[in-house]
Protein backbone atom coordinates (compact mmCIF):
# COMPACT_ATOMS: atom_id res chain seq x y z
CA UNK A 1 0.00 0.00 0.00
CA UNK A 2 1.41 3.46 -0.78
CA UNK A 3 1.06 6.58 0.59
CA UNK A 4 -1.13 7.83 -1.50
CA UNK A 5 -4.02 4.92 -0.48
CA UNK A 6 -3.08 5.78 3.18
CA UNK A 7 -4.16 9.03 3.39
CA UNK A 8 -7.46 9.14 0.67
CA UNK A 9 -8.96 5.44 1.32
CA UNK A 10 -12.27 7.18 -0.24
CA UNK A 11 -10.79 6.07 -3.48
CA UNK A 12 -11.95 2.74 -4.55
CA UNK A 13 -8.86 0.86 -5.34
CA UNK A 14 -8.74 -2.22 -3.12
CA UNK A 15 -6.49 -1.75 -0.16
CA UNK A 16 -4.66 -5.05 0.10
CA UNK A 17 -3.74 -6.26 3.61
CA UNK A 18 -3.16 -9.62 4.19
CA UNK A 19 -4.88 -11.52 6.31
CA UNK A 20 -3.21 -12.36 9.59
CA UNK A 21 -5.93 -13.84 11.81
CA UNK A 22 -8.65 -16.01 11.47
CA UNK A 23 -12.02 -14.18 12.50
CA UNK A 24 -13.77 -15.43 15.42
CA UNK A 25 -10.45 -17.66 16.87
CA UNK A 26 -11.09 -16.04 20.36
CA UNK A 27 -13.52 -13.67 22.05
CA UNK A 28 -11.29 -11.45 22.06
CA UNK A 29 -10.75 -11.38 18.33
CA UNK A 30 -14.38 -10.08 17.53
CA UNK A 31 -14.81 -6.77 17.26
CA UNK A 32 -17.62 -4.02 17.81
CA UNK A 33 -19.70 -3.52 14.68
CA UNK A 34 -20.02 0.27 14.91
CA UNK A 35 -21.09 0.51 10.84
CA UNK A 36 -24.72 -0.12 11.51
CA UNK A 37 -26.50 -1.97 9.21
CA UNK A 38 -23.45 -2.77 7.13
CA UNK A 39 -22.78 -6.25 5.81
CA UNK A 40 -19.11 -6.89 4.06
CA UNK A 41 -20.47 -9.63 1.47
CA UNK A 42 -23.88 -8.01 1.06
CA UNK A 43 -23.33 -4.29 1.24
CA UNK A 44 -25.97 -2.36 2.73
CA UNK A 45 -28.91 -4.01 4.36
CA UNK A 46 -32.67 -2.30 3.64
CA UNK A 47 -32.55 -1.21 7.84
CA UNK A 48 -29.17 -0.22 7.23
CA UNK A 49 -29.92 2.03 4.28
CA UNK A 50 -32.99 3.70 5.80
CA UNK A 51 -30.56 4.09 9.62
CA UNK A 52 -27.98 6.05 7.01
CA UNK A 53 -30.41 7.94 5.06
CA UNK A 54 -32.20 9.12 8.48
CA UNK A 55 -29.00 10.34 9.75
CA UNK A 56 -27.71 12.22 6.59
CA UNK A 57 -31.35 13.75 7.30
CA UNK A 58 -30.63 14.58 11.08
CA UNK A 59 -27.17 15.28 9.95
CA UNK A 60 -28.17 17.50 6.90
CA UNK A 61 -30.39 19.40 9.09
CA UNK A 62 -28.20 20.06 12.26
CA UNK A 63 -25.28 21.34 10.31
CA UNK A 64 -27.35 23.33 7.64
CA UNK A 65 -25.12 22.11 4.88
CA UNK A 66 -21.85 22.97 5.80
CA UNK A 67 -19.17 20.61 7.42
CA UNK A 68 -19.90 18.73 10.58
CA UNK A 69 -16.99 20.37 12.57
CA UNK A 70 -18.69 23.86 11.91
CA UNK A 71 -20.84 24.17 14.83
CA UNK A 72 -19.69 22.94 17.87
CA UNK A 73 -23.08 22.12 19.18
CA UNK A 74 -24.38 20.32 16.71
CA UNK A 75 -21.34 18.30 15.13
CA UNK A 76 -19.73 14.76 15.25
CA UNK A 77 -17.31 16.13 18.10
CA UNK A 78 -20.46 16.80 20.19
CA UNK A 79 -20.72 12.82 22.03
CA UNK A 80 -24.48 13.15 22.51
CA UNK A 81 -25.19 14.33 18.30
CA UNK A 82 -23.10 10.89 17.64
CA UNK A 83 -25.22 9.08 20.28
CA UNK A 84 -28.28 9.91 19.54
CA UNK A 85 -27.92 7.61 16.47
CA UNK A 86 -24.99 5.63 17.34
CA UNK A 87 -26.59 3.98 21.02
CA UNK A 88 -25.53 0.51 20.42
CA UNK A 89 -27.45 -2.36 21.06
CA UNK A 90 -27.03 -5.03 23.62
CA UNK A 91 -24.67 -6.59 21.99
CA UNK A 92 -22.66 -3.52 20.80
CA UNK A 93 -22.86 -1.43 23.59
CA UNK A 94 -21.62 1.92 23.99
CA UNK A 95 -20.10 2.01 27.01
CA UNK A 96 -16.69 1.77 29.08
CA UNK A 97 -13.85 3.96 29.22
CA UNK A 98 -13.79 5.48 25.74
CA UNK A 99 -17.85 4.82 25.34
CA UNK A 100 -20.44 6.36 27.21
CA UNK A 101 -19.54 5.93 31.08
CA UNK A 102 -16.81 7.55 32.01
CA UNK A 103 -15.73 9.66 28.78
CA UNK A 104 -19.19 10.36 27.88
CA UNK A 105 -21.40 13.37 27.90
CA UNK A 106 -20.90 13.11 31.80
CA UNK A 107 -17.60 13.92 31.22
CA UNK A 108 -16.29 14.30 28.06
CA UNK A 109 -12.96 13.79 28.34
CA UNK A 110 -12.85 12.24 24.68
CA UNK A 111 -15.34 12.44 22.17
CA UNK A 112 -15.95 10.42 19.80
CA UNK A 113 -14.08 12.61 16.65
CA UNK A 114 -11.31 12.50 19.17
CA UNK A 115 -11.01 9.02 17.95
CA UNK A 116 -12.99 8.50 14.59
CA UNK A 117 -12.09 11.83 13.55
CA UNK A 118 -14.94 14.20 11.85
CA UNK A 119 -14.18 13.88 8.51
CA UNK A 120 -13.04 15.90 6.09
CA UNK A 121 -15.84 15.70 3.37
CA UNK A 122 -19.04 16.21 4.73
CA UNK A 123 -19.83 13.12 3.40
CA UNK A 124 -19.57 11.15 6.88
CA UNK A 125 -21.85 8.43 6.39
CA UNK A 126 -21.85 7.59 2.58
CA UNK A 127 -20.39 4.58 4.10
CA UNK A 128 -17.70 3.74 1.12
CA UNK A 129 -16.78 7.57 0.55
CA UNK A 130 -16.21 7.91 4.87
CA UNK A 131 -13.26 9.20 6.08
CA UNK A 132 -14.50 8.47 9.47
CA UNK A 133 -11.60 6.22 11.32
CA UNK A 134 -12.98 3.05 11.94
CA UNK A 135 -11.21 0.52 13.80
CA UNK A 136 -11.27 -3.06 13.01
CA UNK A 137 -10.01 -5.97 13.30
CA UNK A 138 -6.71 -7.08 11.20
CA UNK A 139 -9.27 -9.96 9.35
CA UNK A 140 -11.64 -7.09 8.42
CA UNK A 141 -9.13 -4.59 7.10
CA UNK A 142 -10.18 -4.17 3.60
CA UNK A 143 -11.31 -1.61 1.56
CA UNK A 144 -13.97 -0.49 3.09
CA UNK A 145 -11.97 0.09 6.66
CA UNK A 146 -9.46 2.56 8.03
CA UNK A 147 -5.75 1.72 6.79
CA UNK A 148 -3.79 -0.16 9.77
CA UNK A 149 -1.56 2.91 10.06
CA UNK A 150 -4.33 5.27 10.43
CA UNK A 151 -6.27 3.37 13.10
CA UNK A 152 -3.49 3.10 15.40
CA UNK A 153 -2.03 6.14 15.10
CA UNK A 154 -5.46 7.57 16.65
CA UNK A 155 -5.13 5.15 19.85
CA UNK A 156 -1.39 6.11 20.09
CA UNK A 157 -2.61 10.09 19.97
CA UNK A 158 -3.08 9.11 23.82
CA UNK A 159 -1.68 6.09 24.08
CA UNK A 160 2.26 6.41 24.54
CA UNK A 161 4.72 3.68 23.19
CA UNK A 162 6.19 3.30 26.58
CA UNK A 163 3.04 3.13 28.64
CA UNK A 164 2.14 0.33 26.11
CA UNK A 165 5.54 -1.46 26.62
CA UNK A 166 4.85 -1.22 30.65
CA UNK A 167 1.35 -2.60 30.18
CA UNK A 168 2.47 -5.57 28.16
CA UNK A 169 5.79 -5.95 25.78
CA UNK A 170 3.35 -7.81 23.45
CA UNK A 171 2.65 -4.39 22.04
CA UNK A 172 6.37 -3.84 20.89
CA UNK A 173 6.17 -6.60 18.50
CA UNK A 174 2.89 -6.21 16.66
CA UNK A 175 3.04 -2.73 16.68
CA UNK A 176 2.97 -2.43 13.10
CA UNK A 177 1.52 -5.41 12.21
CA UNK A 178 -1.68 -5.81 14.32
CA UNK A 179 -4.32 -2.82 14.18
CA UNK A 180 -5.15 -2.41 18.03
CA UNK A 181 -8.69 -3.51 17.45
CA UNK A 182 -7.62 -6.82 16.51
CA UNK A 183 -7.31 -7.58 20.37
CA UNK A 184 -9.07 -4.91 21.89
CA UNK A 185 -12.35 -3.86 22.07
CA UNK A 186 -13.27 -0.19 23.02
CA UNK A 187 -17.19 -0.18 23.70
CA UNK A 188 -18.05 -3.10 25.70
CA UNK A 189 -17.76 -1.98 29.62
CA UNK A 190 -14.45 -3.65 29.82
CA UNK A 191 -12.50 -4.67 26.88
CA UNK A 192 -11.83 -8.22 27.34
CA UNK A 193 -7.55 -7.92 27.29
CA UNK A 194 -7.70 -6.26 30.59
CA UNK A 195 -6.90 -8.56 33.46
CA UNK A 196 -6.21 -11.36 31.59
CA UNK A 197 -4.92 -14.51 33.96
CA UNK A 198 -1.09 -15.83 32.40
CA UNK A 199 -2.49 -19.10 30.86
CA UNK A 200 -5.12 -17.22 29.26
CA UNK A 201 -2.81 -14.72 27.70
CA UNK A 202 -0.52 -17.45 26.55
CA UNK A 203 -3.56 -18.93 24.82
CA UNK A 204 -4.09 -16.15 23.04
CA UNK A 205 -0.35 -16.07 21.64
CA UNK A 206 -0.83 -19.65 20.69
CA UNK A 207 -4.63 -19.71 19.24
CA UNK A 208 -3.01 -16.47 16.68
CA UNK A 209 0.06 -17.75 16.20
CA UNK A 210 -0.74 -21.18 14.88
CA UNK A 211 -2.88 -20.16 12.08
CA UNK A 212 0.39 -18.33 10.81
CA UNK A 213 1.85 -19.97 7.94
CA UNK A 214 4.97 -21.49 9.11
CA UNK A 215 7.11 -20.16 6.26
CA UNK A 216 6.20 -16.14 7.18
CA UNK A 217 9.13 -14.85 8.88
CA UNK A 218 7.77 -12.49 11.92
CA UNK A 219 10.33 -10.84 12.48
CA UNK A 220 10.75 -9.77 9.11
CA UNK A 221 6.69 -9.07 8.67
CA UNK A 222 5.15 -5.69 8.01
CA UNK A 223 1.38 -5.74 6.70
CA UNK A 224 1.48 -2.25 5.42
CA UNK A 225 4.68 -2.96 3.93
CA UNK A 226 1.99 -5.59 1.70
CA UNK A 227 4.10 -8.37 1.19
CA UNK A 228 6.52 -9.93 3.60
CA UNK B 1 49.41 -24.93 23.42
CA UNK B 2 51.19 -22.74 26.34
CA UNK B 3 48.88 -19.59 26.57
CA UNK B 4 49.30 -16.98 29.56
CA UNK B 5 45.66 -15.15 30.31
CA UNK B 6 47.13 -11.72 29.25
CA UNK B 7 48.48 -13.54 26.09
CA UNK B 8 45.35 -15.37 25.40
CA UNK B 9 43.62 -11.93 25.40
CA UNK B 10 45.60 -10.17 23.85
CA UNK B 11 47.45 -12.10 21.24
CA UNK B 12 45.41 -14.06 18.43
CA UNK B 13 44.86 -17.63 20.73
CA UNK B 14 41.60 -16.73 20.69
CA UNK B 15 41.65 -17.10 17.18
CA UNK B 16 43.75 -20.27 17.03
CA UNK B 17 41.67 -21.64 19.39
CA UNK B 18 38.38 -20.96 17.96
CA UNK B 19 39.71 -22.08 14.41
CA UNK B 20 40.45 -25.51 16.30
CA UNK B 21 36.74 -26.01 17.82
CA UNK B 22 35.08 -25.09 14.39
CA UNK B 23 36.73 -28.17 13.23
CA UNK B 24 34.73 -30.96 15.45
CA UNK B 25 31.77 -31.84 13.77
CA UNK B 26 28.80 -30.83 15.84
CA UNK B 27 26.71 -34.12 15.55
CA UNK B 28 29.32 -36.79 16.69
CA UNK B 29 28.51 -39.49 19.03
CA UNK B 30 30.74 -40.21 21.78
CA UNK B 31 29.60 -43.17 24.10
CA UNK B 32 26.23 -43.37 23.20
CA UNK B 33 25.18 -46.98 21.42
CA UNK B 34 21.53 -46.31 20.01
CA UNK B 35 19.56 -43.49 19.60
CA UNK B 36 20.92 -39.97 20.97
CA UNK B 37 18.18 -37.66 21.44
CA UNK B 38 18.21 -33.87 21.37
CA UNK B 39 16.51 -30.70 20.87
CA UNK B 40 16.60 -27.68 19.01
CA UNK B 41 14.95 -23.97 19.78
CA UNK B 42 14.82 -21.82 16.77
CA UNK B 43 14.92 -19.17 18.62
CA UNK B 44 13.99 -17.41 15.01
CA UNK B 45 10.55 -18.94 15.42
CA UNK B 46 9.98 -18.11 19.00
CA UNK B 47 7.44 -15.92 19.95
CA UNK B 48 8.48 -15.92 23.63
CA UNK B 49 4.68 -16.72 24.60
CA UNK B 50 5.92 -19.46 27.10
CA UNK B 51 3.20 -22.32 26.12
CA UNK B 52 5.77 -24.72 26.03
CA UNK B 53 6.81 -23.74 29.83
CA UNK B 54 3.48 -23.96 30.74
CA UNK B 55 2.59 -27.75 28.89
CA UNK B 56 5.71 -29.18 30.67
CA UNK B 57 4.48 -27.98 34.19
CA UNK B 58 1.18 -29.81 33.03
CA UNK B 59 2.74 -32.69 31.83
CA UNK B 60 5.65 -33.79 34.33
CA UNK B 61 3.62 -32.30 37.11
CA UNK B 62 5.97 -29.60 38.08
CA UNK B 63 4.85 -27.75 41.04
CA UNK B 64 4.43 -23.74 40.78
CA UNK B 65 7.12 -21.87 42.46
CA UNK B 66 10.17 -23.92 40.23
CA UNK B 67 10.21 -25.39 36.74
CA UNK B 68 12.29 -27.53 34.23
CA UNK B 69 11.93 -25.09 31.42
CA UNK B 70 12.16 -20.81 31.27
CA UNK B 71 11.88 -18.74 28.21
CA UNK B 72 13.93 -15.44 29.01
CA UNK B 73 13.08 -12.90 27.59
CA UNK B 74 15.50 -10.47 26.82
CA UNK B 75 15.20 -6.46 27.15
CA UNK B 76 13.38 -5.00 24.51
CA UNK B 77 15.93 -3.75 21.51
CA UNK B 78 14.74 -0.54 20.25
CA UNK B 79 12.34 1.88 20.45
CA UNK B 80 8.18 1.74 19.90
CA UNK B 81 6.94 0.73 17.38
CA UNK B 82 10.33 -1.04 15.91
CA UNK B 83 10.97 -2.89 19.37
CA UNK B 84 11.74 -5.97 19.17
CA UNK B 85 12.95 -9.10 21.47
CA UNK B 86 14.61 -12.27 21.63
CA UNK B 87 14.03 -15.56 23.49
CA UNK B 88 16.44 -17.97 25.19
CA UNK B 89 15.52 -21.50 26.84
CA UNK B 90 16.74 -22.40 29.58
CA UNK B 91 16.71 -26.06 30.58
CA UNK B 92 18.34 -28.99 30.60
CA UNK B 93 20.97 -29.36 27.51
CA UNK B 94 21.53 -32.91 28.01
CA UNK B 95 24.98 -33.18 27.86
CA UNK B 96 27.10 -35.18 26.03
CA UNK B 97 29.65 -35.21 29.21
CA UNK B 98 27.26 -34.22 31.80
CA UNK B 99 29.53 -32.88 34.98
CA UNK B 100 26.10 -33.71 37.34
CA UNK B 101 27.24 -37.06 36.48
CA UNK B 102 30.25 -36.77 36.89
CA UNK B 103 30.19 -35.18 40.41
CA UNK B 104 27.20 -37.59 41.65
CA UNK B 105 28.56 -40.45 44.27
CA UNK B 106 25.26 -42.45 44.39
CA UNK B 107 24.79 -42.77 40.55
CA UNK B 108 21.30 -41.33 41.54
CA UNK B 109 22.44 -38.93 38.31
CA UNK B 110 22.93 -40.73 35.13
CA UNK B 111 23.16 -40.27 31.54
CA UNK B 112 20.83 -43.03 30.17
CA UNK B 113 22.98 -45.02 27.25
CA UNK B 114 20.24 -46.04 25.10
CA UNK B 115 18.81 -42.44 24.23
CA UNK B 116 21.54 -39.90 25.56
CA UNK B 117 18.56 -38.65 28.08
CA UNK B 118 20.14 -36.98 31.42
CA UNK B 119 17.82 -37.82 33.98
CA UNK B 120 17.56 -38.35 37.82
CA UNK B 121 16.52 -41.73 40.03
CA UNK B 122 15.17 -40.09 42.97
CA UNK B 123 15.43 -43.73 44.97
CA UNK B 124 19.08 -43.46 44.41
CA UNK B 125 19.80 -39.74 45.60
CA UNK B 126 21.43 -39.07 48.77
CA UNK B 127 20.27 -35.72 49.06
CA UNK B 128 23.92 -33.75 48.90
CA UNK B 129 22.79 -31.80 45.82
CA UNK B 130 26.51 -31.91 44.61
CA UNK B 131 24.54 -31.86 40.86
CA UNK B 132 22.51 -28.76 41.48
CA UNK B 133 26.15 -26.97 42.14
CA UNK B 134 27.85 -28.58 39.15
CA UNK B 135 25.30 -27.79 36.36
CA UNK B 136 27.02 -25.03 34.40
CA UNK B 137 23.99 -24.02 33.13
CA UNK B 138 22.09 -23.75 36.42
CA UNK B 139 18.96 -25.82 35.39
CA UNK B 140 18.77 -28.34 38.43
CA UNK B 141 16.40 -27.78 41.36
CA UNK B 142 15.08 -29.23 44.32
CA UNK B 143 11.81 -30.58 43.53
CA UNK B 144 9.40 -28.72 46.99
CA UNK B 145 7.40 -32.58 47.04
CA UNK B 146 10.06 -35.21 46.43
CA UNK B 147 12.61 -33.51 47.99
CA UNK B 148 15.35 -34.57 45.45
CA UNK B 149 16.58 -32.26 42.40
CA UNK B 150 14.91 -32.38 39.22
CA UNK B 151 15.37 -31.18 35.88
CA UNK B 152 14.22 -31.49 32.24
CA UNK B 153 14.41 -35.22 31.64
CA UNK B 154 13.11 -35.06 27.48
CA UNK B 155 9.83 -36.22 29.02
CA UNK B 156 11.42 -39.63 29.37
CA UNK B 157 8.66 -40.93 31.82
CA UNK B 158 5.98 -39.01 30.75
CA UNK B 159 5.21 -38.41 26.90
CA UNK B 160 8.20 -40.10 25.37
CA UNK B 161 7.49 -43.29 27.48
CA UNK B 162 4.07 -42.90 25.58
CA UNK B 163 5.57 -42.97 22.64
CA UNK B 164 4.85 -38.57 22.30
CA UNK B 165 6.71 -35.92 21.61
CA UNK B 166 8.13 -33.73 24.92
CA UNK B 167 5.32 -31.41 26.01
CA UNK B 168 6.81 -28.63 25.13
CA UNK B 169 7.58 -29.55 21.43
CA UNK B 170 4.11 -30.41 20.55
CA UNK B 171 2.46 -26.93 22.35
CA UNK B 172 4.78 -24.60 20.54
CA UNK B 173 2.85 -22.91 18.15
CA UNK B 174 5.05 -22.17 15.84
CA UNK B 175 7.14 -24.96 15.18
CA UNK B 176 10.10 -23.46 17.65
CA UNK B 177 10.99 -26.68 19.35
CA UNK B 178 12.29 -29.73 17.19
CA UNK B 179 13.31 -33.14 19.07
CA UNK B 180 14.82 -36.25 17.89
CA UNK B 181 17.50 -38.57 17.06
CA UNK B 182 20.90 -36.64 16.59
CA UNK B 183 22.51 -40.05 15.57
CA UNK B 184 20.21 -40.82 12.68
CA UNK B 185 21.01 -38.39 9.76
CA UNK B 186 17.25 -38.65 8.39
CA UNK B 187 15.82 -37.21 11.34
CA UNK B 188 13.87 -33.28 11.51
CA UNK B 189 16.55 -32.23 14.00
CA UNK B 190 19.86 -34.00 12.61
CA UNK B 191 18.71 -32.35 9.02
CA UNK B 192 18.34 -28.95 10.51
CA UNK B 193 21.52 -28.95 12.42
CA UNK B 194 23.55 -29.87 8.80
CA UNK B 195 21.46 -27.23 7.14
CA UNK B 196 21.24 -24.50 9.14
CA UNK B 197 23.74 -22.39 11.31
CA UNK B 198 23.50 -23.33 14.87
CA UNK B 199 25.03 -22.98 18.07
CA UNK B 200 25.26 -24.13 21.72
CA UNK B 201 25.92 -22.55 25.11
CA UNK B 202 28.57 -22.80 27.06
CA UNK B 203 30.41 -24.98 24.81
CA UNK B 204 34.27 -24.40 25.95
CA UNK B 205 33.39 -26.28 28.94
CA UNK B 206 33.70 -29.45 27.45
CA UNK B 207 30.13 -30.49 28.64
CA UNK B 208 29.46 -30.74 24.72
CA UNK B 209 25.49 -30.05 25.26
CA UNK B 210 22.95 -31.12 23.41
CA UNK B 211 20.48 -28.63 23.08
CA UNK B 212 20.85 -26.78 19.40
CA UNK B 213 19.59 -23.13 19.39
CA UNK B 214 18.87 -21.12 16.27
CA UNK B 215 20.04 -17.50 16.36
CA UNK B 216 17.59 -14.85 15.95
CA UNK B 217 18.35 -11.64 14.13
CA UNK B 218 18.12 -9.52 17.13
CA UNK B 219 21.77 -10.20 18.01
CA UNK B 220 21.73 -10.06 21.89
CA UNK B 221 21.48 -12.75 24.48
CA UNK B 222 20.48 -12.56 27.85
CA UNK B 223 23.53 -12.92 30.08
S1 LIG C 1 22.63 -29.17 31.55
FE1 LIG C 1 23.22 -29.41 33.68
S2 LIG C 1 21.78 -30.93 34.47
FE2 LIG C 1 21.66 -31.06 32.24
S3 LIG C 1 23.10 -32.67 31.69
FE3 LIG C 1 24.21 -30.75 31.53
S4 LIG C 1 25.18 -30.52 33.53
FE4 LIG C 1 23.59 -32.06 33.78
S1 LIG D 1 11.29 -32.05 27.15
FE1 LIG D 1 9.67 -32.46 28.65
S2 LIG D 1 10.68 -32.17 30.62
FE2 LIG D 1 11.99 -31.18 29.10
S3 LIG D 1 11.31 -29.07 29.07
FE3 LIG D 1 10.18 -30.12 27.46
S4 LIG D 1 8.28 -30.72 28.47
FE4 LIG D 1 9.72 -30.20 30.11
S1 LIG E 1 6.10 -22.52 22.91
FE1 LIG E 1 7.52 -22.22 21.18
S2 LIG E 1 7.19 -20.09 20.56
FE2 LIG E 1 6.29 -20.30 22.61
S3 LIG E 1 7.95 -19.70 23.98
FE3 LIG E 1 8.07 -21.93 23.78
S4 LIG E 1 9.52 -22.26 22.12
FE4 LIG E 1 8.91 -20.11 22.01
Amino acid sequence: MNGSTLAKHSSRAPISLPILVTPGLTDACKRVKKDYGHDEQKGYSMKGLVRIGWLALIVFSLSSGTAHAANPNKDVTNPEACQSCHRGDSAHPMLGLHGGDRYGPTNQAASCADCHGVGESGSLHEAEQTDIVRFTHMSETNNLSTPLAQQNQACLSCHLGTELRTAHWTHDPHANTLTCASCHQLHPSNDPMRGLAKQTQTKQCVDCHSTLPNDIDIFNYSSSGGSP
Amino acid sequence: MSCSRRKFIASGCALVLGTGLANIPLVQSMTINGKRYAMLHDESKCIGCTACMDACRETNLVPEGVSRLEIIRSEPQGEYPDANYSFFRKSCQHCDNPPCVEVCPSGASFRDEETGIVDVNPDKCVGCQYCVAACPYQVRFIHPEKNTPDKCNFCRDTNLAQGKLPACVSACPTQALIFGDANDPASAISQQIATKPTYRNKVPLGTDPQLFRIADRNGDLPS
